[in-house]
């Protein structure tokens, strides 16, 4: 029986679905950049808006879902003076197709978190 | 006449396993581990600069509207650098002494190296020697992280535990408050 390329075969498979395996570790590292992008974003507006309206509120969670996020979940101030705290807080799940066993793949759920807190720059008189 | 070398055609099966095995321990996981644990360090990094970079607007917006006006400060640089801390230890999860609380992206006490507003006499150098043109607030930390994968036990080897990210930041001031 023809030992060696059998086994070489095995452990070009295992060499496969070992780099594909950790290939997929920047999945996560790239979507939370992205989620993040877009929320410092948005809270840079707030800071010049004085808070996050109910509109803003709703194009931040449809762009948020857009890039795949389910479940969002946004906590934010509506409205504060020049030199109060504003914070936007964003939840929410992403699913993914990852390997999950040698010839095997299957979803995976991350929650990603926002948070971040920052001061109202809008002078109110 | 040469001497014909025998060549060994069908080598070990048991030898080739070994050595794609020890290709795999010792060249492919460690050059994979070397270029994630560099990219989970500089996502960390982008982390802790945006964190900076909002804690350096709020500590110029916290400062009174009459001062923000005039993009002058004259506000004692002791009450800056508190509501620099505050700031900053809300945006890291930090307690107020600067240690990390449980969720913080920092893993040891964070450390405030400069914090600089400069408002006047442009250009002027900020303390890491980038020319500031505009009405800037500049501050740089040092945020020790603890490594994962090879590169922590490498850390281990040498008696350390951390690796120190130091993050400066120049964040500009919108002068139309």
């Amino acid at each position: 029986m023809p030992v060696k390329p059998l086994m070489t075969g095995i452990m070009l498979v295992f060499v496969v679905f070992l780099l594909v395996y950790m290939v997929e570790f920047f999945i996560p590292l790239s979507v939370k950049a992205d989620i993040d992008m877009i929320c410092r974003s948005a809270l840079l507006n707030m800071e010049n808006d004085g808070g996050l309206s109910s509109e803003k509120r709703r194009e931040l969670k449809a762009e948020l879902e857009s890039r795949g996020l389910t479940g969002v979940v946004i906590t934010a101030t509506e409205n504060a003076k020049q030199g109060e705290r504003l914070t936007l807080r964003v939840e929410g799940n992403y699913t993914y197709s990852r390997v999950t066993s040698l010839f095997g793949r299957g979803d995976v759920t991350l929650r990603i978190v926002y948070d971040k807190t920052t001061m109202s720059r809008k002078v109110v008189n | 006449m040469k001497k014909k070398i025998p060549v060994r055609e069908n080598g070990s099966a048991v030898t080739q396993i070994v050595l794609m095995a020890a290709i795999l321990v010792f060249v492919i996981m460690p050059v994979f581990s070397a270029v994630i644990e560099k990219y989970i360090l500089m996502e960390k990094a982008r982390i802790i600069r945006d964190s900076v970079d909002m804690t350096n607007i709020s500590a110029y917006n916290a400062l009174s509207g009459t001062e923000l006006g005039k993009v002058r400060v004259d506000a004692e640089r002791s009450d800056i650098l508190e509501i620099y801390r505050q700031m900053l230890s809300v945006n890291l999860r930090l307690n107020d002494d600067l240690e990390p609380k449980p969720d913080s992206v920092a893993e040891g006490r964070v450390e405030v190296l400069s914090l600089e507003i400069c408002s006047s006499g442009f250009p002027v150098q900020c303390p890491e020697g980038v020319t500031i043109m505009r009405p800037t607030v500049h501050s740089s930390i040092r945020v020790p992280v603890r490594p994962s994968l090879y590169r922590s036990i490498i850390l281990k080897m040498l008696g350390r535990e951390y690796v120190d990210i130091i993050v400066h930041a120049d964040t500009e001031i919108p002068v139309n408050n």
